[in-house]
């Protein structure tokens, strides 16, 4: 008999949540969870901005430098600054002098701890603070992932169907103008919510917050990741999508009346290895090695 | 049926425990808590399930369950006379949402900064019919806040959830206040139980 079991935490200041589905032992999936929760917290207290003894924390103390510091911070940055070039700046995880890297660990961690439900064999998915990384054993039995509407509470957008992959949504509906312009200092104000859905939990994370700064546009102008929809809402309401995007929609389901279709953007592939989740992992070597 | 207890009984204990979250602030997720919940109702009233004592993570509330407790009048448990529903089907038989008779569980209080604050769920026919907050507390807007709005929230949400087609919810940050109204933390308590 399929079972459903479900456990949630506050992990970085946000609100986790583990769904299993299918078949499991009950007791590898209490360790497997606990596993999670116990690297979470550990990444946690790397890199929180909130705790004064973090590495990052004591790093923007002026008392450490990211060379002394633990060596997976090494490792984030240098994420960041993949994401910071392939977004033209959207992203950047350093704002005013100070680091703050969270917009990279959150995806990154969690996709990383996720690898611990891996073994139990079922279907699962991990809610991090909003953004869903979903493994599912039988392509024909997906999840299905409701997107909050950002303006009316406890409503739905869109309802998508995800097998493998991520699903990250960002906004200003719950914390206020979050989303801050690198490049103006300001919060944005075009855009109320993006939803990015691709293979990785980290790099659809990113394109989530960037999309949310620069806005539909940002797409064609080619600072995108080929392998990526996005559904956007405007301030004005209006609703943009990525052109296969509608192919995610569940059928049957509730359905954005979209606006405008964003032509793709002959994004940039850069995969060069496939997740724990059989999603293709997105390291964007080709930053590194020069090719754009 | 003792299966399906625990179920009822970790819905119930998420439910109490997403008020937790929803009265501690950001850096403070362990509300001081003692979650106890009680089966007030139904046929298999004599379950009953202790939680850990410490910290206010559905995890921790994994548990052992004790011995059958008729009486489930121990200590914190308010209202447990509440009973919509004489006991009934014989314990141990049959599987799963087989009896419709409604089972009212009552958690017990959680004791968070802003006072005790405690629910009571009725589960029919193996769905969350009603949350109802029994004991919350009063003096302050805050607490005005959790009575007129994150009450009646998370009952339509937890009931609605159930019937609703989907797995998850994704949305544009939670935050630790917001996330007790959000439809995500209804599904995470509709699919609690073991």
């Amino acid at each position: 008999m399929e079972r459903r079991w479900a456990r949630n935490r506050m992990v970085m200041g946000l609100p986790f949540s583990i769904h299993l589905r299918g078949q499991f032992e009950q007791a590898a999936a209490e360790a497997a969870v606990a596993e999670v929760w116990r690297e979470l917290e550990e990444v946690d207290r790397i890199f929180s901005t909130y705790r004064e003894d973090s590495d990052i924390s004591l790093i923007n103390a002026g008392r450490l430098t990211p060379d002394g510091a633990h060596p997976e911070v090494s490792v984030v940055l240098d994420l960041a600054e993949h994401a910071r070039l392939l977004t033209g700046g959207a992203f950047d995880v350093r704002f005013s002098g100070l680091l703050d890297p969270s917009g990279v660990v959150k995806g990154w961690a969690a996709e990383r701890a996720a690898d611990h439900l891996l073994n139990l064999g079922c279907d699962f998915y991990l809610n991090a603070g909003g953004d869903i990384l979903a493994a599912a054993t039988d392509p024909a039995r997906p999840w299905v992932l409701g997107i909050e509407h950002p303006t009316v509470a406890g409503a739905l957008l869109a309802v998508v169907s995800l097998g493998n992959g991520a699903l990250a949504t960002s906004g200003s509906n719950h914390r206020g103008d979050h989303i801050i312009d690198p490049a103006s200092g300001l919060p944005q104000t075009r855009v109320r919510q993006v939803s990015v859905i691709g293979p990785t939990l980290l790099w659809a994370d990113i394109l989530a917050t960037a999309a949310t700064v620069g806005g539909p546009d940002s797409i064609p102008a080619g600072n995108w990741l080929a392998d990526h929809e996005a559904l956007f809402v405007g301030v004005d309401g209006t609703v943009c999508a990525t052109t296969g995007l509608t192919d995610l929609l569940a059928a049957g389901q509730i359905a954005p009346v979209i606006d405008r279709i964003i032509p793709p953007s002959g994004g940039k592939v850069a995969t060069d290895g496939v997740t724990a989740t059989g999603g293709t992992f997105l390291r964007c070597d080709w930053l590194v090695t020069g090719q754009t | 049926m003792r299966r399906i207890s625990f179920a009822i009984v970790s819905t119930l204990a998420a439910l109490v425990l997403l008020f937790s979250y929803k009265t501690s602030g950001p850096g403070t997720a362990t509300a001081e808590s003692s979650s106890v919940a009680h089966i007030v109702s139904g046929p298999s009233a004599g379950a009953s399930q202790s939680g850990t004592t410490s910290s206010a993570t559905p995890s921790s509330g994994t548990t052992a369950a004790a011995p059958p407790d008729p009486a489930a009048s121990t200590s914190s448990a308010k209202g447990t006379t509440r009973a919509k529903s004489p006991t009934s089907s014989t314990p141990g038989t049959s599987q799963a949402p087989a009896s419709t008779a409604p089972v009212v569980v009552d958690g017990s209080a959680v004791n968070t900064q802003y006072g005790p604050v405690q629910v009571e769920v009725t589960i029919t026919g193996g769905k969350i019919t009603s949350v109802q907050a029994i004991d919350y507390p009063n003096g302050n807007g805050r607490d005005a806040q959790i009575n007129s709005y994150a009450v009646p929230q998370l009952e339509s949400q937890a009931v609605s959830a159930q019937s609703a087609k989907i797995d998850g919810v994704s949305g544009a940050t939670y935050t630790s206040e917001g996330f007790v109204q959000s439809l995500q933390s209804a599904l995470d308590a509709a699919n609690f139980g073991g």
